[in-house]
């Protein structure tokens, strides 16, 4: 009898420890007033610090390549809104070179798609695409855990994250997930003319003018993106050979279809297109200026836009104020590694 | 020891011998009616000369249809089967109780709901090489092997992806099998009435959802039966 009585001690104050072992600190999002209600579902990934900061970590570390040269910061720099600065095309291990132009890493919880072509259908699964890909990291996820298995703090900081020291696909990628869900841009110049605490100069005023008639239609305020892919009118490239968005729903509609992806910091994430090909703000509404539509260009694009030489400067001074420079130099959002060092 | 002897003389052994017998459901992956060997060469109908290398499939939602119009689903709601794996060639996936069974029905791969829903955890964990990167979605079947007939793959592979899960491209296959007089419950699945219905000369590769697929998917669903 007393020996029983010294088990269920010896239980409950198993479970206490672990109880004590495994608490997350809430990491509440601060969500804008009047922005749309996120499309990310939290309830199946609570943000919390512990995950945060091990999906930072992840997000930092190459060990996710085959021959761990490259992290996912290796393509998305923070300093360019987490794009791929001065690179047309994504870069993989090995010297090898990708298909399409990566994306800025910004805003994804009001995503209800991702990649150029919308592929992916849940933030979650996005990173598998990179991880796997062989023009990119060339792993498998089942090398990955075994690798982070090993590691001697992996184990611990998924135990402090999830409760549970033995990694899965299905961890890992809610930890890349909880970085990602904290990377929101919404406190640039443009945010601050909204809230009435700032004002556009006389040149970005007439260049927001001008971005209401001739861009907004598919770049939707707040987050100047739509859910929708479109053909903006640019010729295949052969050598690439990219059809868009018809080669996830196979409909030819779709082909040369493509995400239509966010402005904010636009100022920072050239190249600009799913192929990189424009290198400036200019080259991209010069192509818009002069564009020849033809029956399957969107039909947004159908009123020509022929802006006078300062127009285009006015549009590119109003495009600069969605540049968000509290989120491209946010501490908490580069690499813990190096902050590590510095210490 | 005593005590345990009387209940198992008084209580259970007569509701063993009237009560409801349990039972258990196993798979069996054959070729030709013979377990299937990974590796070894067979040849189809087609006069084709193949080796499999790889079978991989989610059963999910297993149900049984009762003489009497009741039905009830058995073992777990996905399962995860590979040909490599497999413990034994006849494997068990399930327990039920005996009744008069009218039918089996399954599903081969797995409903819509869990291709949206991201990063899930076991049978459904990406790590299980069971999901698209690209365009996300289980895959509900992989057939991998090599044969001579493929002169224009690389290293006259054959691959065989099979999924999808919207409207147009849904490749989940809903199978009922009727279950035969003094059945062993063996659910086989015999990879020859597959490879008896397709030419791999011209058909190789199928790794995208789509028609193609679902045509696959349709002709894989013949290959189901039970012992």
């Amino acid at each position: 009898m007393k020996k029983r009585v010294y088990l269920i001690g010896i239980i409950c104050l198993l479970v206490l420890t672990g109880f004590i072992l495994y608490h997350t600190t809430p990491m509440p999002l601060k969500i804008p007033a009047l922005w749309p209600k996120p499309y990310y579902d939290f309830a199946q990934n609570q943000p919390t610090v512990e995950g945060f900061e091990l999906g930072r970590k992840l997000f930092y570390d190459p060990i996710l390549s085959r021959d761990s040269s490259i992290s996912c910061a290796s393509c998305h720099f923070q300093a360019t809104g987490f794009a791929h600065v001065d690179h047309e095309l994504s870069h993989g291990i090995e010297g090898k070179v990708g298909n399409r132009n990566a994306l800025a890493l910004q805003n994804l919880i009001w995503s209800d798609n991702f990649m150029w072509d919308g592929g992916v259908n849940h933030l979650d699964v996005q990173a598998l695409n990179p991880i796997t890909n062989p023009l990119e990291m060339d792993e498998t996820m089942g090398n990955v855990i075994r690798k982070l298995q090993q590691q001697k703090s992996y184990p611990e900081l998924f135990n402090k994250a999830f409760g549970t020291s033995k990694i899965t696909g299905q961890l890992l990628l809610k930890a890349l997930s909880q970085f990602v869900i904290q990377l929101n841009s919404c406190n640039a110049k443009y945010d601050k003319v909204m809230r009435k605490e700032a004002a556009f100069s006389v040149q970005e005023e007439n260049g927001y003018r001008l971005f209401a008639t001739h861009c907004s239609s598919c770049h939707q305020e707040p987050l100047f993106n739509s859910t929708s892919f479109e053909n903006n009118g640019l010729p295949l490239d052969p050598y690439l050979n990219d059809l868009g968005r018809m080669k996830i729903t196979g409909n030819p509609i779709d082909s040369l279809r493509f995400k239509v992806p966010s402005l904010r910091n636009c100022q920072f994430t050239a190249p600009y297109m799913h192929d990189g090909r424009f290198r400036s703000l200019t080259a991209v509404i010069k192509h818009y200026n002069q564009l020849i539509v033809n029956k399957n260009t969107s039909h947004q694009l159908h009123l020509p836009m022929r802006l006078s030489d300062n127009d285009r400067v006015d549009l590119v001074a109003f495009l600069k104020t969605l540049t968000d420079i509290e989120f491209l130099f946010n501490p908490n959002f580069s690499d813990p590694a190096v902050l590590v060092q510095e210490k | 020891m005593t005590k345990f002897n009387c209940l198992y003389l008084f209580i259970l052994l007569p509701l063993a011998l009237f009560g409801q017998e349990s039972n258990s459901l196993f798979v069996q992956v054959d070729y030709n009616h013979s377990p299937l060997i990974l590796g070894e060469t067979y040849v189809s109908q087609k006069g084709d000369s193949l080796r499999i290398n790889k079978f991989k499939w989610y059963l999910s939602d297993l149900k049984l249809h009762f003489t009497d119009g009741r039905s009830a689903s058995i073992g777990k709601k996905y399962t995860l089967l590979d040909a490599d794996s497999l413990a034994t060639p006849v494997y068990k996936i399930a327990d039920f109780k005996n009744s008069s069974t009218a039918y089996m029905e399954l599903s081969i791969g797995i409903d819509s709901i869990p291709n949206t829903q991201g990063a899930l955890s076991n049978e459904l964990d990406v790590q299980n090489g069971m999901y698209w990167a690209w365009q996300s979605g289980y895959i509900n079947w992989k057939i991998e092997g090599t044969s001579s007939s493929c002169v224009s793959t690389h290293k006259q592979q054959f691959t065989f992806h099979v999924g999808g899960y919207k409207a147009k491209q849904n490749a989940l296959r809903i199978v009922q099998i009727p279950f035969p007089k003094n059945a062993k419950n063996i659910l086989h699945i015999d990879l020859a009435t597959f490879f008896n219905q397709i030419s791999l000369r011209s058909l190789n590769s199928v790794q995208i959802p789509g028609n193609a697929a679902m045509q696959l998917a349709d002709l894989f669903t013949k290959s189901f039966w039970l012992e």
